[in-house]
């Protein structure tokens, strides 16, 4: 029995020494009790406001320029990873930010991989709207506005070099355009002048065939264009 | 001799190429033909330098050129046609003195010298259709002369049908400076007496000519049958020596 009590005694000892461990020095004031909201258990973390803004400006620039059609498999990732960040942007900031970062990366793929493909389309076309003009011989037929054509054209080589994809391109579009106008001025130009050369050759013959009418009949009367008589 | 059939095979052929630019050429030698030819060069050769506006400028002017060869062309017709006209016309008053026209037929023989002298003017003076009606005035009021005989016949003159002794074929002569042709040649009193029936003549004889177009080349030599008026008679070769009849010029 003894034995039992003295069991009894270390047990709530025990007991004691642990409850005294699991005592906070100060005792929270139970008279006011904190509301909950403001005393989260974790840290909030800080709104991805950069990301979204950065992630916005790349995808208003890709289509801008239409550059996800050069580069959809990135293009796509990119919108869905820009979606599910403005998705969980404010209610989870942490993974907004990740989404974010993961859009941001893949909208400057697009531009990298897209723009140079762009680019390339767009300085092939312009080259062959100046193969056009060239081969008109534009440069001599309509010299002033070749010359502006293709001064824009060799600007846009040094910006597509220099990666800037928005004033290569535009710089290449427009000297496309410049050189289709030249072409046609050129065109209506030489169609006028074989028009004026063929009928001057046609003129031609006629009076090559005027004379030879003349010099007919007067050997037919019996003289000649020497002026004898017969 | 191969060698030289083929020689002479290349000179034909070059010769007949040159024939037919040749035939017109001198009427097209003239300045404004010329300037029109350069014209049309330089403007191909700006169409082809792409030089457009040149080329078409320098088309226009050519056919503004090819516009003044045409004028120049038709006055150049007339005046040789003119010059042709006064060239006939001077001979035969030139005949017409050499038989005593002048005073056998002094009246059209003085109109004939005032006609050959207005178109000798005109022409001078580029009034070409006005020295061609006079060319053929003068040619006209000489068409019936004929040598007068110095005796006049005892009897009465017997009608060309009646006389048997006109030639029938004459033989083209080399008589230089006045060369045999078909107008001269109908000339004769002994043939036609007047050049204008010259016609007949070619058109009896145009398969003995090597080119029975052209009236115009005929050689010494060929020997052409003169075809009868219908109130002669004719017979044999002409006879230098002989003193034929003439007939009446009409």
């Amino acid at each position: 029995m003894r034995r039992f009590i003295y069991l009894g005694a270390v047990v709530g000892a025990l007991f004691l020494v642990i409850s005294c461990a699991s005592t906070p020095t100060q005792q929270p004031k139970q008279q006011t009790p904190q509301p909950q909201a403001a005393q989260p258990e974790q840290p909030a973390a800080a709104a991805p406001d950069a990301e979204l803004a950065q992630a916005k400006s790349l995808q208003q620039r890709v289509d801008a320029l239409g550059l996800g059609t050069y580069d959809p498999e990135d293009y796509a990732a990119a919108n869905k990873d820009f979606q599910a960040g403005q998705d969980s942007y404010g209610k989870d900031n942490a993974a907004s930010k990740k989404s974010l970062q993961a859009a941001i990366s893949e909208y400057n793929a697009v531009i990298s991989k897209g723009g140079a493909l762009f680019l390339a389309r767009l300085q092939e076309q312009t080259e062959a709207s100046k193969k056009a003009a060239d081969d008109l011989k534009a440069s001599v037929a309509v010299k002033d506005d070749y010359a502006s054509a293709n001064g824009l054209y060799k600007k846009a080589l040094q910006e597509k070099d220099a990666g800037d994809i928005e004033n290569a391109s535009g710089d290449f579009s427009q000297s496309r355009d410049d050189f289709d106008a030249v072409t046609k001025v050129a065109q209506q130009k030489k169609d006028a002048a074989v028009q004026a050369l063929q009928s001057a050759q046609q003129d031609k013959s006629a009076s090559e065939q005027k004379a030879a009418d003349a010099q007919k009949a007067l050997k037919d009367e019996g003289f000649s264009s020497s002026g004898s008589g017969q | 001799m191969k060698t030289r059939i083929l020689v002479l095979a290349g000179i034909a052929l070059l010769l007949g190429a040159a024939v037919v630019p040749l035939a017109a050429q001198s009427l097209l030698d003239n300045e404004y033909y010329h300037k029109a030819q350069d014209l049309l060069s330089q403007s191909q050769q700006a169409l082809d330098a792409g030089d457009y506006d040149n080329s078409a400028s320098l088309a226009m002017q050519a056919r503004d050129y090819l516009a003044k060869s045409d004028d120049y062309v038709v006055t150049m017709t007339q005046f040789y046609r003119a010059n042709g006209y006064l060239s006939i016309a001077k001979d035969r008053v030139s005949y017409a003195k050499s038989i005593d026209a002048d005073m056998n037929y002094k009246t059209a023989y003085d109109t004939a010298v005032a006609d050959v002298a207005g178109a000798k003017t005109a022409l001078d003076g580029k009034d070409y259709p006005k020295s061609i009606d006079l060319s053929k005035s003068a040619i006209a009021a000489l068409a019936n002369i004929a040598p007068v005989a110095k005796k006049p016949p005892k009897e009465p003159t017997p009608q060309p049908a009646a006389q048997p002794d006109l030639p029938q074929y004459y033989v083209v002569r080399l008589l230089l400076p006045r060369r045999d042709c078909f107008w001269r040649i109908a000339e004769y009193p002994f043939v036609y007496n007047n050049p204008w029936k010259w016609r007949l003549l070619y058109d009896a004889n145009k398969d003995l000519l090597e080119d029975p177009k052209n009236p115009n080349l005929i050689q010494p030599g060929m020997r052409f049958i003169i075809p009868s008026l219908g109130s002669e008679t004719r017979d044999g070769d002409y006879d230098p020596q002989v003193v034929y009849p003439a007939l009446p010029a009409k």
